[in-house]
């Protein structure tokens, strides 16, 4: 879209009427909308308002007798307007009194009764509220809303005029617009079009034609005018212009030749510049020129090359310039460069430059300032020359004094020269330290002063005849002779001398060698080779001379020893002849020789060699160079032969791994009791770390508990021979355990005792079992003896009942047939003899029978025992044995109280005292047993004792299965049953004795 | 021990005042309720009071009948009056353009005096066409309870309907006695005329 600046006048101006036109039409019509709303919402609000009086008027009466239906029929009368939505009455307390609804289906809200007389406009309604009042008593209130139906079909009525209005005028004035702009646009475009010609023809003579007097007219006028004026200039400068041309042409000529001119001095000119730059190549030479306001530098070829650059192919300003010096002269040519610019002065120096490719170039740079008028620098010119070869030069003969001069000075050597009046002129420090005299003392001193006396005739002979003749009278490359110290020594020296000439002058240079230090050397070498060769020939290590070439130059006596070859068969040859087998031969010497010539020869190894004899030996060999003056050197080998301890070594190793590795716990201690080493299982048992426990008291490990004496016990024993047993130990966290430790001694070589070796072991979990096995085996023991004393308890109740049976029911039964018999014989007469007689034979054998059954009755179970306790029943045992037996029995009892104790004792040690008396009868032989019965301090006693052949008791015990075996145990039983302690003691031909103690 | 006892019965002493203040709450808001039932429907003489009130806002009398214009409205009662002091109580501080009223009763027909509103009681019905002889050319609005009061020449009669108090209004007797009765009042009225009846 065009703006609207290009856009035709002629639309231009109808868009400007049509727009001005139309904004004042709109903005009436709005006015006139405006004012008309206004009206018709006034006139909306009068007309309600005077509807809402008329409803209160006519409803007084219905408020005042709360007449609703009277009230309702009022309001009905609304329905003639059709825009009241709703009305409403209400009571002076504000309650609604009656209503009214334009569409019954919308019984809208009734809002609460207004206090005030209100009109109220919403988008869609207007709702006013008026009171009511009779006789001025305010009776109630009326409420209206009507819609703004009316109020809205009116505004789109006067909306519909308007537009209509709006473009009927539009369309009028687009039209008056249109005709009437012709009368502004036309003559412009008249003169457009005309401007328009004037330049596309170029034809100034063109007019343009003028119609009216108002301003377009003038400015057709002045345009016209502007034209005539143009065509005029116009031909005045068509004139100028050819007058020029012909003087261009005149001026061109001029300058043709002109330039012909310039084109020959300027070859000129270059051919002198091509002079200059070979010159400047020449002298290696180059000028530069620096302008200083631009900080241009121009360099002239040479200066370009001097600078290794190609030339012209960079541009150089002061600072580029700078950065190509040497970063050490920089700051110097710096600063001279800017004092000669303040003062104007020249300037001149050496400096160095950087060349592209790192190297460095000296240059002698000059300049000069170039003053304008105002005494202002305006820049610079000067030349740079290559000295390089000039400060190189320079720097080696620098050099070459530094090299004389610390040569001299160095060298311990005295270096004298002298001029040919044999005066000295220079003296080196070590002339001073030899002949001690000060550099002072001796410059332009006669030579002779460092000679004896006799030498001095000599000297000043000959050296008067050498100069002369040329003859030397001594050899100048190795003269010894004598020289004299400044207190007055004389000091054996070596001499030679040299000739040099100086500007036709002749000088003398002597270099003077104190050879005292030699001569004593020399002596101290030949006595240090015979101590040498005492060390070579004495040795116990063998020794082997090399050379550079592997080859063997001597071998000593214990060398031969070791490789088992003679030295005969070794000199001479390579080293590689004392190995076995010939492999790796070449090899050997070609690293041999590599070391020896980088002097890198292990000094100290260790190796094992098979010998050409096929022998494997361990050799400690230790290497030295001896360097000789001549710089010959050799090597020096010494070889130890270590076989047996290199063998030993490992056993060792070996044997301390064993150890290491057992699960037993070894502790060596010396034989103090300190610890000297353990094997891991013992600080694992122990739960020592090992640096813990080196060095400590074997006594740590000890439990308390264990006996004092026990460590020296153990130590004493194992030096005897070896110490085992069980012990306690303690652990690093007190914890006390049980092990099995046996203890040996450890001998060195000699027999001689050095450390104690202890190996333990952790019993704790056969400690625990053995007493589990002994808790088992007692409690067995214990069911046994219970089981055996319940089976006795019961022979014994089983023996008592026969006893009583025999005796009560058996021998009552006997009685009575005895008395039956006796009853018999009454009746018998007495002359029946024979009968009588069988009768009493009878009554005899009813009568042994009788004691036969009271006999074994009281065997069974003595009833003496039931009724009359102990002492009764042993005294009838007694009695009854001493009767069968024919032994002599003593029963002896201090208490002679019918003291009654337990039945389990006194059937227990009756028993006790009838198997003893059964084992003497039946083995004993004795003659005479004595028992004894005592009790004191609640202790009952009872030993049997008899006199007979005795016995072993050991070996009774073990054999078990015997009679008296069983006897004896028998006792042993019944004893423990009640509780008493037992103890047989018998030997052979002393009798036995049985002792039973029972506490009470 | 006490006050450990203390704090147990506390509570429960709380409980028993705050039921005790509930009842008494309840109790005293059940009642003003029954008062404001009470007030809210007044008894058919409270509304009859009340109509004898509000005529007098609807009747226009001849201006003879007051000697100047604060001259009070009388309205008198003939017979046994059934308004008791609920008449007093509407008509106390009333007034009407300016005008008091007067409450005055009269136990019979001799004792009657000049009044504005005259309510002649049903105790009277049966001398009521001699009353009203009488009171012809009074210039009294007269009103009663009494069936066809207003067919024999009463003005206002007022009867009572479906539980409400109506009127009926004998327009020919009113304009008889040069009284005007509003037209607002005649609309809520029921018209009557004495030639209905026979």
């Amino acid at each position: 879209m065009r703006p609207f600046r290009d856009v035709p006048i002629k639309r231009k101006l109808t868009a400007i009427i049509m727009l001005t036109s139309s904004v004042a039409l709109v903005l009436a019509s709005v006015a006139i909308l405006s004012y008309e709303l206004i009206t018709f919402r006034r006139a909306m609000v009068s007309e309600l308002s005077s509807l809402a009086k008329i409803i209160g008027a006519n409803s007084t009466a219905a408020l005042t007798f709360h007449d609703k239906k009277s009230a309702e029929e009022t309001l009905d009368a609304l329905r003639a307007n059709e825009h009241i939505v709703s009305a409403c009455i209400y009571t002076p307390d504000g309650t609604v009194f009656a209503t009214y609804f334009r569409d019954s289906a919308t019984t809208g809200q009734i809002p609460p009764a207004p206090q005030e007389e209100s009109v109220q406009f919403n988008k869609n309604y207007l709702t006013l509220s008026l009171p009511i009042f009779l006789n001025g008593e305010r009776i109630g209130a009326v409420y209206i809303q009507s819609d703004l139906e009316e109020m809205y079909s009116a505004m789109k009525q006067y909306i519909v005029i308007i537009l209509g209005v709006l473009l009927l005028s539009s369309f009028t004035a687009l039209f008056l617009s249109s005709k009437l702009q012709r009368v502004i646009s036309g003559p412009i475009l008249h003169l457009a079009q005309l401007a328009r010609r004037i330049s596309s023809e170029r034809n100034y003579t063109l007019r343009a034609v003028s119609k009216s007097n108002d301003e377009v007219g003038t400015l057709i006028d002045g345009f016209n005018q502007m034209l005539e004026q143009i065509r005029l200039r116009d031909a005045a400068l068509q004139t100028a212009a050819d007058e020029l041309e012909k003087r261009v042409e005149q001026r061109t000529r001029e300058l043709q030749e002109e330039i012909n001119e310039r084109k020959r001095a300027e070859e000129k000119i270059k051919k002198s510049e091509m002079l200059l730059s070979e010159a400047q190549q020449v002298s290696h030479l180059g000028s530069w020129e620096w302008d200083i306001p631009t900080d241009t530098v121009t360099w002239s070829d040479e200066l370009y090359r001097l600078y290794g650059i190609e030339p012209h192919s960079i541009s150089i300003n002061y600072e580029s310039f700078l950065m190509r010096v040497h970063p050490e002269d920089r700051s110097f040519i710096d600063e001279t460069v800017r004092r000669s610019y303040e003062s104007h002065e020249p300037f001149a120096f050496d400096h160095r430059i950087v060349l592209p490719d790192g190297g460095i170039r000296w240059l002698y740079g000059r300049g000069r300032v170039i003053v304008d008028g105002s005494g202002k620098a305006i820049r610079m010119m000067g030349t740079s020359q290559d000295i390089t070869e000039r400060k190189l030069a320079e720097e080696n003969v620098r050099k070459l004094q530094l090299r004389y001069h610390s040569l001299t000075e160095a060298a311990s050597d005295a270096i004298i020269s002298i001029n040919e009046h044999s005066e000295i002129i220079f003296a080196n420090r070590a002339t001073g330290r030899i002949f001690g005299y000060s550099m002072e003392e001796l410059q332009g001193q006669d030579l002779t002063m460092l000679m004896p006396d006799y030498l001095r005739a000599l000297h000043k002979q000959g050296f008067r005849h050498y100069l002369e003749t040329r003859t030397r009278h001594l050899d100048w490359e190795h003269t010894e002779l004598k020289g004299l110290r400044k207190d007055g020594l004389e000091i054996p020296v070596e001499l030679s001398l040299a000739e040099y000439t100086d500007e036709g002058h002749r000088y003398f240079i002597g270099i003077v060698r104190d050879i005292a230090e030699r001569k004593r050397a020399e002596d101290t070498l030949r006595e240090s080779e015979t101590r040498f060769r005492s060390v070579w020939e004495n040795s116990a290590d063998g020794m082997r001379l090399t050379d550079e070439n592997g080859t063997i130059v001597a071998v000593n006596d214990a060398f031969s020893k070791i490789v088992g070859m003679e030295s005969a068969e070794l000199v001479g040859q390579p080293i590689t002849i004392t190995y076995y087998g010939d492999k790796d031969v070449g090899n050997m010497l070609w690293l041999y020789r590599k070391r020896f010539e980088e002097r890198t020869m292990e000094i100290h190894t260790e190796r094992i060699i098979t010998l050409r004899s096929g022998k494997t030996v361990y050799v400690e060999a230790s290497h030295s160079f001896i360097e000789l003056e001549n710089r010959k050197a050799f090597l020096l080998g010494i070889f130890r032969d270590i076989t047996e301890r290199k063998l030993a070594e490992q056993r060792l190793q070996m044997l301390a791994h064993t150890i290491t590795s057992l699960n037993d716990c070894v502790c060596i201690t010396d034989l103090n009791n300190t610890i000297i080493s353990v094997n891991q299982a013992f600080l694992t048992t122990y739960g020592y770390e090992e640096h813990e426990i080196r060095g400590k008291n074997v006594t740590v490990l000890r439990s308390p508990n264990n006996p004092e004496s026990l460590t020296e016990e153990i130590v004493r024993a194992a030096l005897k021979g070896g110490w085992s047993g069980e012990l306690m130990n303690v652990r690093k966290n007190g914890e006390e355990f049980p092990i099995i430790l046996s203890s040996s001694v450890v001998r060195d070589s000699n027999g001689t005792p050095v450390a104690l070796v202890g190996i333990s072991r952790d019993i704790t979990e056969q400690k625990n079992l053995q007493r589990k096995l002994d808790e088992i085996a007692r409690q067995r023991t214990e069911d046994l003896v219970k089981f055996a004393t319940s089976i006795q308890s019961a022979q014994e109740e089983e023996r008592r009942r026969i006893a009583r049976e025999l005796h009560d029911d058996l021998g009552q039964r006997l009685s009575g047939m005895k008395f039956n018999i006796e009853v018999f014989e009454e009746a018998i007469p007495k002359t029946d003899k024979a009968t009588i007689s069988k009768l009493n034979q009878l009554k005899q054998q009813i009568d042994t029978m009788l004691t036969e059954i009271r006999r074994i009755s009281s065997n069974l179970h003595p009833a003496a025992l039931d009724d009359f306790g102990l002492l009764v029943a042993l005294q009838l045992l007694c009695k009854e044995f001493e009767k069968i037996h024919r032994i002599k029995v003593k029963l002896h009892s201090p208490d002679t109280r019918m003291v009654r104790y337990d039945p389990h004792v006194e059937i227990a040690l009756y028993r006790i005292t009838q198997e003893a008396l059964s084992n003497v009868a039946k083995h004993a032989a004795a003659t005479a047993v004595s028992i004894q019965l005592a009790y004191h301090n609640n202790t009952l006693y009872l030993s049997i004792e008899d006199n007979g052949k005795g016995f072993d008791v050991n070996s009774i015990r073990t054999e078990r299965a015997t009679d008296r075996g069983l006897g004896l145990i028998s006792m042993k039983e019944r004893a423990e049953y009640i509780g008493a302690r037992y103890s047989i003691e018998s030997q052979p031909d002393r009798g036995t004795t049985i002792q039973v103690e029972i506490p009470l | 021990m006490e006050s450990f006892a203390l704090q147990v019965f506390s509570p429960l002493m709380a409980l028993h005042i705050f039921m005790r203040i509930s009842y008494i709450v309840i109790i005293l808001l059940f009642s003003s309720a029954l008062s404001i039932t009470q007030t809210i429907s007044p008894t058919e003489y409270q509304v009859k009071a009340a109509f004898l009130y509000n005529f007098a806002k609807f009747v226009e009398w001849s201006p003879e009948t007051f000697s100047d214009t604060t001259t009070p409205i009388v309205i008198g009662i003939l017979g046994e009056d059934p308004f008791e002091a609920d008449l007093d109580t509407i008509v106390k501080d009333k007034n009407i353009n300016g005008r008091e009223f007067v409450v005055r009763r009269f136990q019979a027909l001799k004792e009657l005096e000049q009044c504005h509103i005259l309510f002649i009681s049903s105790s009277e019905q049966k001398d009521m066409p001699k009353i009203l002889r009488r009171l012809r050319n009074s210039g009294m609005l007269t009103v009663s309870e009494v069936e066809h009061f207003a067919h024999i020449g009463g003005m206002i009669n007022l009867v009572v309907e479906e539980n409400k108090v109506r009127f009926e209004i004998n327009v020919e007797a009113a304009e008889r006695e040069g009284l005007k009765i509003s037209s607002q009042l005649l609309k809520l009225a029921r018209i009557v005329s004495e030639k209905e009846n026979n």
